[in-house]
């Protein structure tokens, strides 16, 4: 008994092991199309170095093969979880490798009750130019005026792991937004911060050491809020926004958001010393969306003139009018002096407010929002993405998506090679913002932009948080939540000079 | 044979408790699937607030509710006493009932945590189980010091898993010598302030705030058994003592006393809970039962503005909101509620229901997504918050909360299937009451500012009246709106009002003036020099003879308002002049 179990087990392990591996069925009819799949990962040019991009068939079936290959490397063949089609990660990051800057063929194979189905390929184009390997964003449901669950988190692109960096809680952060990284650095970047007794700090990372700085002058001064590094890493721009929020009464989205007043400011990192240059601030201007070129001798920024009393707090019959302007700011690294400003695209000439600018670390391309209205393109109806070719004079706005449907798409950034674009997207259900990458070739063609893909295909069906402002990062952040946590517990004092309203 | 205490329990659960009530006051979130289990089970305690999670869904059915209480009880007494016999050595059938007094009587409480029952079998598991291993081995004790607090200990907070492991630590000390004793208790200690450190994050979850009585219940529970032990070890003779067995008589007398006990007990512990009766109003509101709603709250004194809410909702709904308003109590801010009504529940579903009522999606979506951040995935508001995606014409925004309750266990067939009609209907124009909303819906894009006060509360800057005059003016036909604005002026002491508002009735179709308004008219039409157009309608008689009993009334305290209230309070009951009158003098 014990010699035959000493050989059994080794042969029924090594049958179960067998057993494990998918085969491709034989005699398969072919559908004459190709497989309904989501998310739609389909003529999609993608990184090199992406996580799997996990699918599910939407196809009715009762048993799924798929068989991912290229013109190198080991094919895969995967058995579905149901209709879910997982990639082995390593397996998947091997046949990518093999094949940049080449074709993937998707064949799927469904079981019915009359037997196997062959659907038509599915092809994506695997680009030579890796995707940087982390993405950081701001991740919470979606509310109004109360405290919620929220926080900074970070996700390896090359793999589905999500990891918090600061959240909020009951005592700490009661909200933590406008992160900004130096050049994708993961161990410089600064955040905003709302804390539970009222302090209201910029948290500044550098080398891996956090501190906070107060970046108000002055009282009733707002702090900084949407930022942009000096590629030097020595200053920073910040907006400060005087946010109101309202409602529409009638249509979608329902709220809205308008800056009653704006202007920008200079932070020295070294020493935290906070000014609002005057050549930023002319009077009955209000700027936002700051954006250093990669040369840093330019200051990129949306800004419209008022046109109401500036007494006048909350311009609500005002807003459909307003349109922002994208202009720029010659900046002197030597004298740290901002100098002339000029008008690079104006509102008038494509009839949109031109918003959140972001120029391509290489400085060929500049990528605004262009939205209806106002200054918040996140709650605008219409909101779509267009790039400008900054090599070409006069400046022209080519739209990112040829549909005549909006995409509700802002808050878009650069990958640190110019060929990644990152942006949050409401098109999937109105309301959530999921992210979506896209790829942007040198000579400015756009690929189809695809939602982040994660290990459960079904991952974004019944998801209620929404992503904002997403931004690449070379590596992983490694400063850890406590450390964060810790500097902001440090900082935490009343300050019953501010009432904040939570976007 | 079943405890005569369970049997009781049952009833006493199924017929007094009605668990469907604790499931709509007190209900966790629980969802089907990896997801919400993965986020459930990576904190300490997780294990049993996940399952206490799932059971508590069956209190949806009362029966079901009842039975699963009665199991945990029944479990709770056998363990407690196997538990105990194990460390004492000595059977001692009172502790079985002891120590699932306490269960029972929270049994009754709205604020309990669904999970205690469960925290409870476990902490008795691991303690019979300790005293089944061998003794005085340190590494077995501080494993299931472990497992203890990952698996259930977390469940109840910080104040939970002390107590918990604390009442483990002193059962397993009960049966070893002095210092090895002290070392048990001390090992439970320092495991609960490791486990600490795991706790859920507070806001992931809404914070339970139970009443103290809940608390104390809650921790005698625990605490129960080693207790027990304890009286055990330190008088074991009298747990020795060999009473001769009692007659049968003397048994029923036993039982019934012990029953009449706990009854009285449980009634103390379980009456008048301010949870119970909002959640039996709110079982009225969500089923719509408007004329329940009409005689229950219609004859309770002392009602608050959210009661009074769902007085005038129900009149709303069976049309004599205009006729019988004042045959109710009213306060000016019950009718439409303030946008700062508390982030409960209860409150945001009426404000969402109110918003949706007049015609204002948006403002109904902002009280549903308020209250979410602070409630979890309440499946009520979830659905309500479908019905305003809906009514709005957002469907993709519909299908992703439907989605949500798809995983729901009560509610996810009725998502899953107007996930199918959706598919079929996009426009969903096969649900009435979406057609029905959508009719009154407010076309004209009013904007509106939301500021924070001083205090972060939330304000609304814009008059309810405005705002309903703009719906009028945009259908002039709505007669639901016509008698929401003009009661929001009287309730508000404002017959002005209603005279401005008098040219809106042909547009209704009225053809005749309802009683409170001809009151309001007649009370102005009483100033000097007013002259009232009544667009070709008439005051009845009775609108004149109230008046002038009324003026009577007045004339005999000589004009003073306020020692004239009283009598014009029983001389006029139930109409708009007892009111004006009420609120003239601040009553």
């Amino acid at each position: 008994m014990n010699k035959r179990l000493r050989w059994l087990l080794p042969l029924a392990l090594a049958t179960w092991l067998l057993s494990g591996r998918a085969t491709l069925p034989r005699g398969a009819t072919d559908a004459g199309r190709a497989p309904r799949l989501s998310p739609e990962y389909r003529d999609l040019t993608v990184p090199p170095n992406i996580a799997p991009l996990n699918v599910r068939v939407a196809e009715p079936g009762r048993r799924f093969r798929a068989r991912l290959s290229g013109s190198a490397g080991r094919p895969l063949v995967v058995r579905g979880h149901g209709a879910t089609l997982r990639f082995p990660e390593r397996a998947w990051h091997r046949l990518l490798a093999a094949n940049a800057g080449r074709d993937l063929t998707l064949d799927v194979f469904v079981r019915g009750e009359s037997g196997w189905t062959r659907f038509a390929s599915v092809r994506n184009h695997v680009a030579q130019a890796p995707v940087d390997s982390h993405l950081v964003y701001r991740w919470f449901r979606p509310t109004y005026t109360t405290n919620t669950p929220l926080g900074l988190y970070q996700r390896d692109l090359t793999g589905f792991r999500q990891t918090a960096l600061v959240r909020s809680r009951s005592s700490g952060p009661r909200c933590v937004n406008c992160h900004a990284f130096a050049d994708g650095r993961p161990d410089q970047f600064s955040f905003q911060a709302r804390l539970t007794k009222g302090s209201l700090p910029m948290v500044l990372v550098a080398g891996g050491h956090p501190r906070t700085v107060d970046t108000r002058t002055q009282p009733g001064q707002k702090p900084a809020a949407l930022t942009t590094w000096h590629p030097s890493g020595r200053w920073l721009v910040v907006s400060r926004n005087w946010i109101r929020q309202y409602f529409h009464q009638a249509g979608s989205p329902g709220r809205d958001a308008l800056d009653a007043k704006s202007a920008l400011a200079l932070v020295e990192v070294g020493s935290g010393k906070t000014v609002d240059p005057p050549e930023l601030n002319p009077a009955g201007y209000m700027p936002t969306f700051p954006c250093w070129s990669p040369d840093g001798r330019w200051l990129y920024y949306s800004r419209f003139k008022r046109f109401w009393p500036e007494e006048v707090t909350m311009p609500l019959a005002e807003q459909p009018r307003v349109r922002y302007d994208l202009v720029r700011t010659a900046f002197d690294p030597e004298r740290a002096a901002f100098g002339q400003t000029e008008t690079v695209l104006a509102a008038r000439d494509v009839d949109r407010s031109v918003l959140q600018p972001r120029v391509s670390p290489n400085g060929h391309w500049l990528v605004v929002t262009l939205a209806a209205y106002g200054g918040f393109p996140v709650f605008c109806p219409q909101a779509d993405l267009a790039l400008i070719d900054l090599t070409r004079q006069p400046a022209r706005a080519v739209p990112l998506e040829p549909t005549a449907t909006t995409c509700r798409e802002t808050w878009h950034a650069w990958s640190s090679n110019s060929e990644w674009l990152v942006s949050a997207r409401k098109s999937d259900n109105g309301l959530l913002a999921r992210p979506y990458l896209r790829h942007i070739a040198a000579d400015g063609a756009v690929g189809k932009a695809f939602v982040l893909p994660q290990a459960d295909p079904s991952y974004y069906d019944d998801l209620l948080y929404t992503y904002n402002i997403p931004e690449f990062v070379r590596g992983p952040v490694a400063v850890p939540e406590r450390t964060l946590s810790r500097a902001l517990g440090r900082e935490d004092a009343p300050d019953p000079a501010e009432a904040e309203t939570d976007l | 044979m079943l405890d005569p205490l369970v049997l009781w329990l049952f009833a006493w659960c199924a017929l007094a408790v009605q668990p469907r009530l604790v499931y709509l006051a007190n209900g966790p979130i629980f969802q089907v699937g990896a997801a919400f289990a993965q986020r459930q089970l990576a904190w300490c305690g997780g294990p049993a607030q996940y399952a206490g999670a799932f059971l508590a869904q069956l209190d949806h059915w009362d029966l079901a509710g009842a039975l699963i209480r009665c199991l945990q009880a029944l479990l709770i007494g056998w363990l407690a006493q196997r538990a105990v016999a194990a460390v004492t050595g000595r059977e001692t059938r009172v502790v079985r009932w002891l120590a699932m007094l306490p269960y029972l009587l929270l049994s009754g409480r709205f604020d309990a945590n669904p999970a205690i029952g469960l925290m409870a079998v476990g902490l008795l598991a691991a303690a019979w189980l300790r005293a089944a291993l061998p003794r005085s081995r340190p590494l077995v004790h501080a494993a299931l010091c472990l497992a203890l607090a990952y698996t259930v200990g977390g469940a109840d907070g910080r104040a939970g898993l002390w107590v918990t492991l604390a009442s483990f630590g002193l059962l397993a000390a009960v049966a070893e010598r002095r210092w090895a004793a002290l070392a048990q208790v001390l090992t439970a200690l320092a495991t609960a302030g490791v486990a600490g450190l795991f706790l859920a994050p507070a806001g992931v979850d809404a914070p339970r705030q139970p009443a103290l009585i809940t608390q104390l219940l809650t921790y005698a529970l625990l605490l129960a058994a080693p207790a027990c032990a304890a009286a055990i070890r330190l008088w074991p003779e009298r747990a020795a003592t060999g009473q001769p067995a009692p007659s049968r008589g003397q048994r029923l007398v036993l039982i019934v006393g012990a029953v009449a006990v706990v009854h009285l007990l449980a009634g103390l512990v379980a009456a008048r809970q301010p949870a119970r009766l909002q959640a039996e109003r709110d079982e009225l509101v969500l089923a719509e039962q408007w004329d329940q709603v009409l005689t229950r709250l219609g004859r309770q004194p002392g009602l608050d503005a959210l009661a009074i809410h769902d007085i005038d909702t129900a009149l709303a709904h069976r049309g004599r909101l205009a006729e019988d308003l004042f045959r109710y109590p009213q306060l000016p801010e019950a009718l439409v509620l303030p946008m700062s009504v508390p982030n409960t529940f209860s409150a945001r579903l009426r404000l969402a229901d109110q918003y949706l009522l007049l015609g204002r999606p948006n403002q109904a979506e902002y009280a549903l997504q308020n209250a979410l951040a602070h409630t979890g995935d309440n499946p009520y508001l979830l659905r309500r918050l479908v019905l305003t995606y809906l009514v709005k014409g957002d469907t993709d925004a519909a299908r992703l909360y439907l989605r949500v309750l798809r995983r729901d266990i009560v509610h996810g067939g009725w998502a899953r299937e107007q996930l199918r009609r959706l598919a079929r209907d996009p426009s969903a124009s096969f649900d009435p009451r979406v057609a029905e909303l959508r009719a009154g819906m407010v076309e004209r894009d009013d904007l509106l500012e939301i500021t924070d006060t001083a205090k972060g509360e939330e304000t609304v800057a814009y008059f309810q009246n405005v705002s309903l005059s703009n719906l009028l003016d945009a259908r002039p036909g709505r007669r639901l709106a016509l008698d929401y604005l003009m009661s929001l002026y009287l309730v508000n002491g404002r017959p002005d009002g209603v005279v401005q508002e008098m040219h809106r009735l042909r547009g209704c179709g009225m053809t005749r003036i309802p009683a409170p308004w001809e009151d309001a008219l007649l009370i102005q039409m009483s100033v000097p020099g007013a002259k009232i157009d009544l667009h070709g309608l008439a005051i009845s008689d009775e609108g004149y003879e109230r008046m002038r009993r009324f003026g009577r009334l007045l004339a005999s305290e000589g004009g003073n308002l306020r020692t004239v209230w009283p009598r014009v309070a029983s001389a006029l009951p139930g109409t708009f002049l007892a009111y004006m009158t009420r609120l003239k003098v601040g009553g």
